[in-house]
Protein backbone atom coordinates (compact mmCIF):
# COMPACT_ATOMS: atom_id res chain seq x y z
CA UNK A 1 0.00 0.00 0.00
CA UNK A 2 1.33 3.42 -0.93
CA UNK A 3 2.29 5.79 1.79
CA UNK A 4 1.39 9.46 1.45
CA UNK A 5 2.88 10.87 4.63
CA UNK A 6 4.90 14.06 4.90
CA UNK A 7 7.19 15.24 7.71
CA UNK A 8 4.90 15.90 10.71
CA UNK A 9 5.26 19.67 10.46
CA UNK A 10 3.45 19.57 7.13
CA UNK A 11 0.96 16.77 7.58
CA UNK A 12 -1.93 19.16 6.86
CA UNK A 13 -0.89 18.90 3.23
CA UNK A 14 -0.83 15.14 2.95
CA UNK A 15 -4.14 15.29 1.09
CA UNK A 16 -2.21 16.58 -1.92
CA UNK A 17 0.52 13.96 -1.94
CA UNK A 18 -1.21 11.19 -3.88
CA UNK A 19 -1.89 13.29 -6.95
CA UNK A 20 0.54 16.16 -6.72
CA UNK A 21 3.83 14.86 -5.33
CA UNK A 22 5.40 13.68 -8.56
CA UNK A 23 9.04 12.64 -8.72
CA UNK A 24 9.73 13.42 -12.38
CA UNK A 25 9.91 16.66 -14.32
CA UNK A 26 7.93 15.11 -17.17
CA UNK A 27 5.22 14.01 -14.76
CA UNK A 28 4.98 17.43 -13.15
CA UNK A 29 4.79 19.13 -16.50
CA UNK A 30 2.09 16.73 -17.69
CA UNK A 31 0.18 17.23 -14.45
CA UNK A 32 0.15 20.97 -15.04
CA UNK A 33 -0.98 20.82 -18.64
CA UNK A 34 -3.58 18.13 -17.99
CA UNK A 35 -5.17 19.70 -14.91
CA UNK A 36 -7.91 22.24 -15.20
CA UNK A 37 -7.23 25.71 -13.88
CA UNK A 38 -9.64 25.31 -10.99
CA UNK A 39 -7.74 22.33 -9.60
CA UNK A 40 -4.40 24.01 -10.18
CA UNK A 41 -5.68 27.09 -8.40
CA UNK A 42 -6.86 25.12 -5.37
CA UNK A 43 -3.49 23.42 -5.06
CA UNK A 44 -1.48 26.60 -5.53
CA UNK A 45 -3.61 28.60 -3.10
CA UNK A 46 -3.55 25.96 -0.38
CA UNK A 47 0.24 25.70 -0.31
CA UNK A 48 1.10 29.27 -1.15
CA UNK A 49 1.50 30.60 2.38
CA UNK A 50 3.59 27.61 3.39
CA UNK A 51 5.85 27.05 0.43
CA UNK A 52 8.77 29.05 1.79
CA UNK A 53 8.48 27.31 5.16
CA UNK A 54 8.65 24.02 3.30
CA UNK A 55 11.79 25.06 1.44
CA UNK A 56 13.34 26.42 4.64
CA UNK A 57 12.62 23.09 6.28
CA UNK A 58 14.09 21.12 3.37
CA UNK A 59 17.17 23.31 3.56
CA UNK A 60 17.79 22.07 7.09
CA UNK A 61 18.34 18.60 5.68
CA UNK A 62 21.98 17.75 5.38
CA UNK A 63 21.73 16.21 1.95
CA UNK A 64 21.80 18.01 -1.38
CA UNK A 65 20.66 14.99 -3.40
CA UNK A 66 16.90 14.34 -3.19
CA UNK A 67 17.51 10.66 -3.87
CA UNK A 68 19.12 10.45 -0.44
CA UNK A 69 16.08 11.82 1.38
CA UNK A 70 13.79 9.53 3.30
CA UNK A 71 10.37 8.98 1.75
CA UNK A 72 8.50 11.62 3.75
CA UNK A 73 11.02 14.32 2.91
CA UNK A 74 11.23 13.24 -0.71
CA UNK A 75 7.47 13.56 -1.06
CA UNK A 76 7.64 17.04 0.42
CA UNK A 77 10.44 17.99 -1.98
CA UNK A 78 8.45 16.75 -4.98
CA UNK A 79 5.35 18.53 -3.74
CA UNK A 80 7.25 21.82 -3.61
CA UNK A 81 8.57 21.29 -7.13
CA UNK A 82 5.02 20.61 -8.31
CA UNK A 83 3.88 23.83 -6.69
CA UNK A 84 6.57 25.77 -8.51
CA UNK A 85 5.43 24.24 -11.78
CA UNK A 86 1.74 24.78 -11.06
CA UNK A 87 2.27 28.41 -10.10
CA UNK A 88 3.49 29.39 -13.56
CA UNK A 89 0.13 29.95 -15.32
CA UNK A 90 -1.08 32.18 -12.46
CA UNK A 91 2.14 34.15 -12.14
CA UNK A 92 2.10 34.88 -15.86
CA UNK A 93 -1.62 35.74 -15.97
CA UNK A 94 -2.64 32.94 -18.28
CA UNK A 95 -6.27 31.93 -18.51
CA UNK A 96 -5.26 28.38 -19.28
CA UNK A 97 -2.85 25.78 -17.97
CA UNK A 98 -0.52 25.98 -20.93
CA UNK A 99 0.68 28.51 -23.45
CA UNK A 100 -1.23 28.74 -26.64
CA UNK A 101 0.55 28.45 -29.96
CA UNK A 102 3.43 26.45 -28.58
CA UNK A 103 4.97 23.11 -29.36
CA UNK A 104 2.59 20.44 -28.13
CA UNK A 105 3.41 19.15 -24.69
CA UNK A 106 2.89 15.63 -26.00
CA UNK A 107 5.58 16.02 -28.64
CA UNK A 108 8.29 16.98 -26.17
CA UNK A 109 10.23 13.92 -25.09
CA UNK A 110 11.97 14.03 -21.74
CA UNK A 111 15.15 12.00 -21.99
CA UNK A 112 15.94 9.38 -19.43
CA UNK A 113 18.99 9.86 -17.26
CA UNK A 114 20.95 7.15 -19.13
CA UNK A 115 24.43 8.46 -19.63
CA UNK A 116 24.04 11.65 -17.70
CA UNK A 117 25.92 11.78 -14.43
CA UNK A 118 23.14 13.56 -12.60
CA UNK A 119 19.72 11.93 -12.25
CA UNK A 120 17.78 13.98 -14.72
CA UNK A 121 14.31 15.40 -14.79
CA UNK A 122 13.66 14.29 -11.27
CA UNK A 123 15.83 16.08 -8.82
CA UNK A 124 15.44 19.71 -9.44
CA UNK B 1 16.91 58.99 -21.09
CA UNK B 2 18.28 56.79 -23.85
CA UNK B 3 15.40 55.00 -25.55
CA UNK B 4 17.25 53.17 -28.23
CA UNK B 5 20.30 50.98 -28.51
CA UNK B 6 22.35 50.65 -31.68
CA UNK B 7 23.95 47.26 -32.01
CA UNK B 8 27.69 47.10 -32.51
CA UNK B 9 28.78 44.64 -35.17
CA UNK B 10 32.17 42.96 -34.97
CA UNK B 11 33.56 41.21 -38.03
CA UNK B 12 32.61 41.46 -41.66
CA UNK B 13 28.91 42.17 -42.16
CA UNK B 14 28.87 44.29 -45.32
CA UNK B 15 28.67 41.26 -47.58
CA UNK B 16 25.85 39.56 -45.70
CA UNK B 17 22.65 39.70 -47.76
CA UNK B 18 19.40 40.82 -46.16
CA UNK B 19 17.33 38.69 -48.54
CA UNK B 20 17.71 34.93 -48.59
CA UNK B 21 15.98 32.61 -51.00
CA UNK B 22 15.46 29.79 -48.54
CA UNK B 23 13.12 27.64 -50.64
CA UNK B 24 15.82 25.95 -52.74
CA UNK B 25 17.66 24.99 -49.54
CA UNK B 26 14.70 22.92 -48.39
CA UNK B 27 14.74 20.32 -51.14
CA UNK B 28 15.85 16.69 -50.85
CA UNK B 29 18.37 17.25 -53.61
CA UNK B 30 19.98 20.14 -51.78
CA UNK B 31 20.04 18.30 -48.49
CA UNK B 32 21.84 15.35 -50.08
CA UNK B 33 24.57 17.78 -51.15
CA UNK B 34 24.65 19.47 -47.74
CA UNK B 35 25.17 16.14 -46.02
CA UNK B 36 28.42 15.64 -47.84
CA UNK B 37 29.61 19.24 -48.12
CA UNK B 38 28.69 20.37 -44.62
CA UNK B 39 27.68 17.65 -42.22
CA UNK B 40 30.42 15.24 -43.19
CA UNK B 41 33.08 17.94 -43.04
CA UNK B 42 32.15 19.98 -39.99
CA UNK B 43 33.37 19.57 -36.46
CA UNK B 44 30.26 18.79 -34.42
CA UNK B 45 29.60 18.36 -30.72
CA UNK B 46 28.20 15.03 -29.55
CA UNK B 47 28.49 15.33 -25.78
CA UNK B 48 30.85 15.86 -22.92
CA UNK B 49 33.80 14.10 -21.40
CA UNK B 50 31.83 14.06 -18.14
CA UNK B 51 29.41 11.66 -19.81
CA UNK B 52 32.21 9.09 -19.69
CA UNK B 53 33.71 10.05 -16.33
CA UNK B 54 35.97 7.08 -15.50
CA UNK B 55 38.29 4.68 -17.28
CA UNK B 56 36.03 2.25 -19.13
CA UNK B 57 33.00 4.55 -18.96
CA UNK B 58 31.13 4.69 -22.22
CA UNK B 59 28.00 6.00 -23.86
CA UNK B 60 26.23 5.29 -27.11
CA UNK B 61 25.46 8.22 -29.38
CA UNK B 62 23.19 7.47 -32.31
CA UNK B 63 23.65 10.02 -35.06
CA UNK B 64 20.59 9.89 -37.27
CA UNK B 65 21.79 12.17 -40.08
CA UNK B 66 24.09 9.43 -41.33
CA UNK B 67 22.24 6.56 -39.64
CA UNK B 68 25.34 5.68 -37.67
CA UNK B 69 25.89 4.76 -34.06
CA UNK B 70 28.92 5.95 -32.13
CA UNK B 71 30.49 4.41 -29.06
CA UNK B 72 32.34 6.88 -26.88
CA UNK B 73 34.78 5.30 -24.41
CA UNK B 74 37.25 6.67 -21.88
CA UNK B 75 40.40 4.59 -22.15
CA UNK B 76 42.94 3.42 -19.60
CA UNK B 77 45.01 6.45 -20.56
CA UNK B 78 42.03 8.74 -19.69
CA UNK B 79 41.64 9.71 -23.33
CA UNK B 80 38.05 9.81 -24.56
CA UNK B 81 37.80 8.17 -27.99
CA UNK B 82 34.90 7.89 -30.39
CA UNK B 83 34.35 4.70 -32.38
CA UNK B 84 31.76 3.42 -34.78
CA UNK B 85 29.57 1.17 -32.66
CA UNK B 86 30.04 -1.71 -35.04
CA UNK B 87 31.61 -5.14 -34.60
CA UNK B 88 34.29 -5.67 -37.23
CA UNK B 89 33.13 -9.25 -37.76
CA UNK B 90 29.73 -8.78 -39.41
CA UNK B 91 28.65 -5.29 -38.49
CA UNK B 92 26.49 -5.97 -35.47
CA UNK B 93 25.84 -3.05 -33.10
CA UNK B 94 28.05 -3.78 -30.12
CA UNK B 95 26.27 -1.73 -27.45
CA UNK B 96 22.60 -1.22 -28.16
CA UNK B 97 22.04 1.96 -26.19
CA UNK B 98 22.72 3.85 -22.99
CA UNK B 99 25.85 4.13 -20.96
CA UNK B 100 27.88 2.36 -18.32
CA UNK B 101 31.31 1.10 -17.49
CA UNK B 102 33.10 -1.95 -18.88
CA UNK B 103 36.56 -3.41 -19.08
CA UNK B 104 35.81 -5.08 -22.39
CA UNK B 105 33.12 -4.75 -25.06
CA UNK B 106 31.82 -8.09 -26.27
CA UNK B 107 29.66 -8.44 -29.34
CA UNK B 108 26.70 -10.61 -28.42
CA UNK B 109 26.49 -12.09 -31.93
CA UNK B 110 29.64 -14.25 -32.01
CA UNK B 111 31.54 -13.10 -28.94
CA UNK B 112 34.28 -10.98 -30.50
CA UNK B 113 35.53 -8.57 -27.90
CA UNK B 114 37.27 -5.23 -27.89
CA UNK B 115 39.24 -3.36 -25.24
CA UNK B 116 38.41 0.09 -23.94
CA UNK B 117 41.07 1.39 -26.31
CA UNK B 118 39.06 -0.08 -29.21
CA UNK B 119 41.59 -2.78 -30.02
CA UNK B 120 40.30 -6.23 -30.90
CA UNK B 121 41.13 -8.45 -27.94
CA UNK B 122 39.75 -11.80 -28.96
CA UNK B 123 38.27 -13.61 -31.95
CA UNK B 124 36.30 -16.59 -30.81
CA UNK B 125 37.17 -19.84 -32.59
CA UNK B 126 39.92 -17.86 -34.28
CA UNK B 127 41.47 -20.82 -36.12
CA UNK B 128 38.43 -21.04 -38.36
CA UNK B 129 39.13 -17.57 -39.81
CA UNK B 130 41.51 -17.10 -42.70
CA UNK B 131 43.75 -14.08 -43.13
CA UNK B 132 42.42 -12.33 -40.06
CA UNK B 133 44.85 -9.98 -38.34
CA UNK B 134 43.41 -8.79 -35.01
CA UNK B 135 45.71 -5.76 -35.07
CA UNK B 136 43.88 -4.51 -38.14
CA UNK B 137 40.41 -5.18 -36.82
CA UNK B 138 39.98 -2.79 -33.92
CA UNK B 139 36.87 -0.66 -33.67
CA UNK B 140 36.77 1.95 -36.41
CA UNK B 141 37.75 5.25 -34.83
CA UNK B 142 36.07 8.54 -35.67
CA UNK B 143 38.08 11.78 -35.73
CA UNK B 144 37.46 13.50 -32.44
CA UNK B 145 38.87 16.37 -30.44
CA UNK B 146 38.06 17.82 -27.05
CA UNK B 147 37.20 21.47 -26.47
CA UNK B 148 36.86 22.24 -22.78
CA UNK B 149 34.58 19.34 -21.84
CA UNK B 150 32.92 19.04 -25.27
CA UNK B 151 33.57 16.05 -27.50
CA UNK B 152 33.61 17.14 -31.12
CA UNK B 153 33.68 14.70 -34.01
CA UNK B 154 34.46 15.10 -37.68
CA UNK B 155 33.20 12.45 -40.08
CA UNK B 156 35.55 13.31 -42.92
CA UNK B 157 38.22 10.74 -43.63
CA UNK B 158 40.72 13.53 -43.06
CA UNK B 159 39.36 16.77 -41.56
CA UNK B 160 40.16 19.94 -43.47
CA UNK B 161 41.26 21.70 -40.30
CA UNK B 162 41.79 21.20 -36.60
CA UNK B 163 39.04 21.88 -34.08
CA UNK B 164 41.03 24.91 -32.91
CA UNK B 165 41.01 26.37 -36.39
CA UNK B 166 37.34 25.47 -36.79
CA UNK B 167 36.32 27.32 -33.63
CA UNK B 168 38.52 30.32 -34.34
CA UNK B 169 38.96 32.88 -31.57
CA UNK B 170 36.35 31.20 -29.39
CA UNK B 171 38.63 28.22 -28.89
CA UNK B 172 40.50 29.79 -25.98
CA UNK B 173 37.76 32.03 -24.59
CA UNK B 174 35.74 29.67 -22.39
CA UNK B 175 38.34 28.05 -20.18
CA UNK B 176 37.18 27.05 -16.71
CA UNK B 177 33.51 27.75 -17.39
CA UNK B 178 31.60 24.63 -18.48
CA UNK B 179 33.30 22.38 -15.95
CA UNK B 180 31.58 24.16 -13.07
CA UNK B 181 28.10 23.22 -14.21
CA UNK B 182 26.12 19.99 -14.29
CA UNK B 183 23.45 18.70 -16.59
CA UNK B 184 20.04 19.25 -15.04
CA UNK B 185 17.57 18.44 -17.79
CA UNK B 186 17.38 17.12 -21.26
CA UNK B 187 14.59 16.82 -23.74
CA UNK B 188 14.20 16.34 -27.43
CA UNK B 189 11.75 16.96 -30.21
CA UNK B 190 11.51 15.78 -33.79
CA UNK B 191 10.44 18.82 -35.75
CA UNK B 192 8.95 18.64 -39.23
CA UNK B 193 11.16 21.41 -40.50
CA UNK B 194 14.49 21.87 -42.20
CA UNK B 195 17.60 22.19 -40.04
CA UNK B 196 18.35 25.73 -41.24
CA UNK B 197 15.00 26.93 -39.94
CA UNK B 198 15.51 25.00 -36.73
CA UNK B 199 18.86 26.69 -36.10
CA UNK B 200 17.54 30.12 -37.14
CA UNK B 201 14.74 29.87 -34.58
CA UNK B 202 17.27 30.33 -31.78
CA UNK B 203 19.78 32.81 -33.19
CA UNK B 204 18.11 36.19 -33.11
CA UNK B 205 16.53 38.25 -30.36
CA UNK B 206 14.06 40.18 -32.49
CA UNK B 207 11.35 37.56 -31.92
CA UNK B 208 11.54 37.55 -28.15
CA UNK B 209 9.37 40.62 -27.69
CA UNK B 210 6.53 38.98 -29.58
CA UNK B 211 6.83 35.21 -29.52
CA UNK B 212 7.66 35.04 -25.82
CA UNK B 213 5.23 37.68 -24.62
CA UNK B 214 3.35 35.10 -22.54
CA UNK B 215 6.25 33.15 -21.10
CA UNK B 216 8.98 35.75 -20.59
CA UNK B 217 7.32 39.04 -21.19
CA UNK B 218 9.83 41.47 -19.70
CA UNK B 219 13.07 39.51 -19.43
CA UNK B 220 14.98 41.53 -22.02
CA UNK B 221 15.19 45.12 -23.16
CA UNK B 222 13.34 47.48 -20.88
CA UNK B 223 12.76 51.22 -21.08
CA UNK B 224 16.20 52.03 -22.47
CA UNK B 225 16.14 49.31 -25.09
CA UNK B 226 12.48 48.67 -25.90
CA UNK B 227 13.19 46.91 -29.19
CA UNK B 228 15.64 44.62 -27.46
CA UNK B 229 18.53 45.35 -29.79
CA UNK B 230 21.54 43.17 -29.19
CA UNK B 231 24.39 45.19 -27.63
CA UNK B 232 26.90 43.42 -29.86
CA UNK B 233 26.85 40.84 -32.63
CA UNK B 234 30.17 39.17 -33.48
CA UNK B 235 30.70 37.49 -36.80
CA UNK B 236 33.51 34.95 -37.03
CA UNK B 237 34.57 32.85 -40.02
CA UNK B 238 32.08 30.05 -39.39
CA UNK B 239 30.25 30.94 -36.21
CA UNK B 240 28.69 33.96 -34.55
CA UNK B 241 27.86 35.22 -31.12
CA UNK B 242 25.77 37.93 -29.56
CA UNK B 243 24.65 39.12 -26.16
CA UNK B 244 21.08 39.41 -25.01
CA UNK B 245 20.24 42.63 -23.14
CA UNK B 246 18.64 42.18 -19.75
CA UNK B 247 15.83 44.38 -18.53
CA UNK B 248 16.74 46.35 -15.40
CA UNK B 249 13.06 47.19 -14.92
CA UNK B 250 11.86 43.61 -14.96
CA UNK B 251 9.16 42.86 -12.43
CA UNK B 252 9.77 39.57 -10.72
CA UNK B 253 6.71 37.33 -10.47
CA UNK B 254 5.98 35.26 -7.37
CA UNK B 255 7.79 32.12 -8.48
CA UNK B 256 10.83 34.10 -9.56
CA UNK B 257 11.00 35.85 -6.19
CA UNK B 258 10.95 32.53 -4.37
CA UNK B 259 13.50 31.00 -6.73
CA UNK B 260 15.70 34.09 -6.30
CA UNK B 261 15.51 33.81 -2.52
CA UNK B 262 16.79 30.23 -2.49
CA UNK B 263 19.11 30.04 -5.47
CA UNK B 264 20.85 31.89 -8.25
CA UNK B 265 18.97 33.75 -10.93
CA UNK B 266 18.74 31.99 -14.26
CA UNK B 267 16.91 32.62 -17.50
CA UNK B 268 14.35 34.30 -17.65
CA UNK B 269 15.45 36.43 -14.66
CA UNK B 270 18.92 37.87 -14.46
CA UNK B 271 21.21 39.53 -11.94
CA UNK B 272 23.65 40.98 -14.54
CA UNK B 273 26.52 39.53 -12.54
CA UNK B 274 29.52 38.81 -14.76
CA UNK B 275 32.11 38.32 -12.08
CA UNK B 276 34.62 35.59 -12.80
CA UNK B 277 33.34 34.80 -16.27
CA UNK B 278 35.82 33.92 -19.02
CA UNK B 279 36.67 36.43 -21.78
CA UNK B 280 34.31 34.87 -24.34
CA UNK B 281 31.23 35.83 -22.35
CA UNK B 282 29.64 39.28 -22.56
CA UNK B 283 32.48 40.46 -24.75
CA UNK B 284 30.97 43.94 -25.12
CA UNK B 285 30.90 44.22 -21.31
CA UNK B 286 27.28 45.30 -21.29
CA UNK B 287 26.27 46.20 -17.74
CA UNK B 288 22.75 44.79 -18.22
CA UNK B 289 24.00 41.59 -19.74
CA UNK B 290 21.58 38.67 -19.59
CA UNK B 291 23.17 35.88 -21.60
CA UNK B 292 25.01 35.13 -24.83
CA UNK B 293 23.83 33.18 -27.83
CA UNK B 294 26.46 31.35 -29.85
CA UNK B 295 25.92 29.39 -33.02
CA UNK B 296 28.50 26.68 -33.55
CA UNK B 297 27.81 26.00 -37.19
CA UNK B 298 26.16 23.72 -38.13
CA UNK B 299 24.85 21.60 -35.29
CA UNK B 300 24.77 23.51 -32.01
CA UNK B 301 23.42 26.73 -30.57
CA UNK B 302 24.36 27.60 -27.03
CA UNK B 303 22.69 30.05 -24.67
CA UNK B 304 25.33 30.98 -22.12
CA UNK B 305 24.49 32.68 -18.85
CA UNK B 306 26.56 33.42 -15.77
CA UNK B 307 25.71 30.19 -13.93
CA UNK B 308 23.84 28.19 -16.56
CA UNK B 309 23.91 27.31 -20.20
CA UNK B 310 21.68 25.51 -22.65
CA UNK B 311 23.00 23.36 -25.47
CA UNK B 312 20.62 23.00 -28.38
CA UNK B 313 21.87 20.35 -30.77
CA UNK B 314 20.52 19.67 -34.24
CA UNK B 315 20.65 16.54 -36.39
CA UNK B 316 18.80 16.64 -39.69
CA UNK B 317 16.82 13.48 -40.36
CA UNK B 318 16.08 14.55 -43.90
CA UNK B 319 15.41 17.81 -45.74
CA UNK B 320 12.19 18.38 -43.83
CA UNK B 321 12.76 16.83 -40.44
CA UNK B 322 15.20 17.69 -37.66
CA UNK B 323 15.98 16.13 -34.32
CA UNK B 324 16.52 18.87 -31.75
CA UNK B 325 17.92 18.11 -28.33
CA UNK B 326 18.05 20.69 -25.57
CA UNK B 327 20.31 20.06 -22.62
CA UNK B 328 20.11 22.43 -19.70
CA UNK B 329 23.17 22.87 -17.50
CA UNK B 330 23.44 24.88 -14.32
CA UNK B 331 25.54 25.58 -11.26
CA UNK B 332 26.14 22.75 -8.85
CA UNK B 333 23.84 23.07 -5.89
CA UNK B 334 24.75 23.09 -2.21
CA UNK B 335 21.30 22.46 -0.77
CA UNK B 336 17.74 21.47 -1.65
CA UNK B 337 16.57 25.07 -1.85
CA UNK B 338 18.99 25.67 -4.69
CA UNK B 339 17.71 22.50 -6.34
CA UNK B 340 14.16 23.81 -6.17
CA UNK B 341 15.21 27.22 -7.48
CA UNK B 342 17.10 25.67 -10.36
CA UNK B 343 14.17 23.44 -11.19
CA UNK B 344 11.80 26.39 -11.33
CA UNK B 345 13.86 28.28 -13.89
CA UNK B 346 14.27 25.07 -15.87
CA UNK B 347 10.48 24.73 -16.07
CA UNK B 348 10.11 28.36 -17.16
CA UNK B 349 12.61 28.09 -19.99
CA UNK B 350 11.01 24.84 -21.16
CA UNK B 351 7.91 26.78 -22.10
CA UNK B 352 9.98 29.42 -23.88
CA UNK B 353 11.75 26.67 -25.82
CA UNK B 354 8.40 25.18 -26.87
CA UNK B 355 7.37 28.52 -28.33
CA UNK B 356 10.58 28.64 -30.36
CA UNK B 357 9.99 25.13 -31.66
CA UNK B 358 6.53 25.94 -32.81
CA UNK B 359 7.54 28.42 -35.50
CA UNK B 360 9.74 25.96 -37.39
CA UNK B 361 7.06 23.71 -38.87
CA UNK B 362 4.87 26.58 -40.02
CA UNK B 363 7.84 28.26 -41.68
CA UNK B 364 8.95 25.07 -43.37
CA UNK B 365 5.51 24.42 -44.81
CA UNK B 366 5.27 27.93 -46.22
CA UNK B 367 8.81 28.29 -47.52
CA UNK B 368 8.91 24.88 -49.17
CA UNK B 369 5.59 25.56 -50.90
CA UNK B 370 7.15 28.27 -53.02
CA UNK B 371 4.59 30.94 -52.15
CA UNK B 372 7.35 33.43 -51.40
CA UNK B 373 10.79 33.66 -52.88
CA UNK B 374 12.87 35.03 -50.07
CA UNK B 375 12.93 35.81 -46.40
CA UNK B 376 13.74 39.35 -45.26
CA UNK B 377 16.32 39.72 -42.52
CA UNK B 378 16.85 42.80 -40.37
CA UNK B 379 20.16 43.91 -38.93
CA UNK B 380 19.03 42.31 -35.69
CA UNK B 381 18.92 39.05 -37.64
CA UNK B 382 22.52 39.44 -38.81
CA UNK B 383 23.39 36.02 -37.40
CA UNK B 384 20.94 34.43 -39.83
CA UNK B 385 22.46 36.35 -42.71
CA UNK B 386 25.83 34.99 -41.67
CA UNK B 387 24.51 31.46 -41.23
CA UNK B 388 23.51 31.36 -44.88
CA UNK B 389 26.83 32.79 -46.02
CA UNK B 390 28.70 30.07 -44.13
CA UNK B 391 26.36 27.51 -45.63
CA UNK B 392 27.02 28.79 -49.13
CA UNK B 393 30.78 28.88 -48.68
CA UNK B 394 30.86 25.34 -47.35
CA UNK B 395 28.69 24.14 -50.20
CA UNK B 396 31.13 25.77 -52.61
CA UNK B 397 34.06 24.13 -50.82
CA UNK B 398 35.50 27.51 -49.85
CA UNK B 399 35.37 27.13 -46.07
Amino acid sequence: MKNFTLPPKFNDFEKWVADWSIPHEAGRFNKRVSSDMEDLDKFVRDLQAHIEAMIDYLNTQTVNDPDLLDSDHRRLFDLVLMWMEASIPFDLDWDVNDIEDAWSAHRLEFLQPSFFPDPLNRNG
Amino acid sequence: MQTHLDSVFQGTVDDLPSRIDVGPLLTAENFAKEKEAIWRKAWMSIGHTMDAPEKGSYFVYDLPTFKISLLVIRGQDEKVRVFHNVCRHRGNKIVREGSGKKTVFTCNFHGWNFGIDGKLRNITDAKEFENCDPDQLGLLEVNSEIWNSFIFINLAEKPNCSLQEWLGPMFSQYNDYFEHQEKVASFKAVVHGNWHLAVNAFTEGYHTLYLHKSTARDYQGGKTNPDRHRPQIEIFDRHHRYSAPGNPDKIFVRGEKIAAKYGRLMIPAFDFNTEGLPPGINTSQNDKWAFDVVEFFPNMVMLIGNCWHNEITYWPLDEGKTLITNQAWAYKTKNLGERISRSYFRARVRDVFREDLNTIEAQHAALSSGVMNEVILSRQEMALRHHYKVNRLMMEGKL
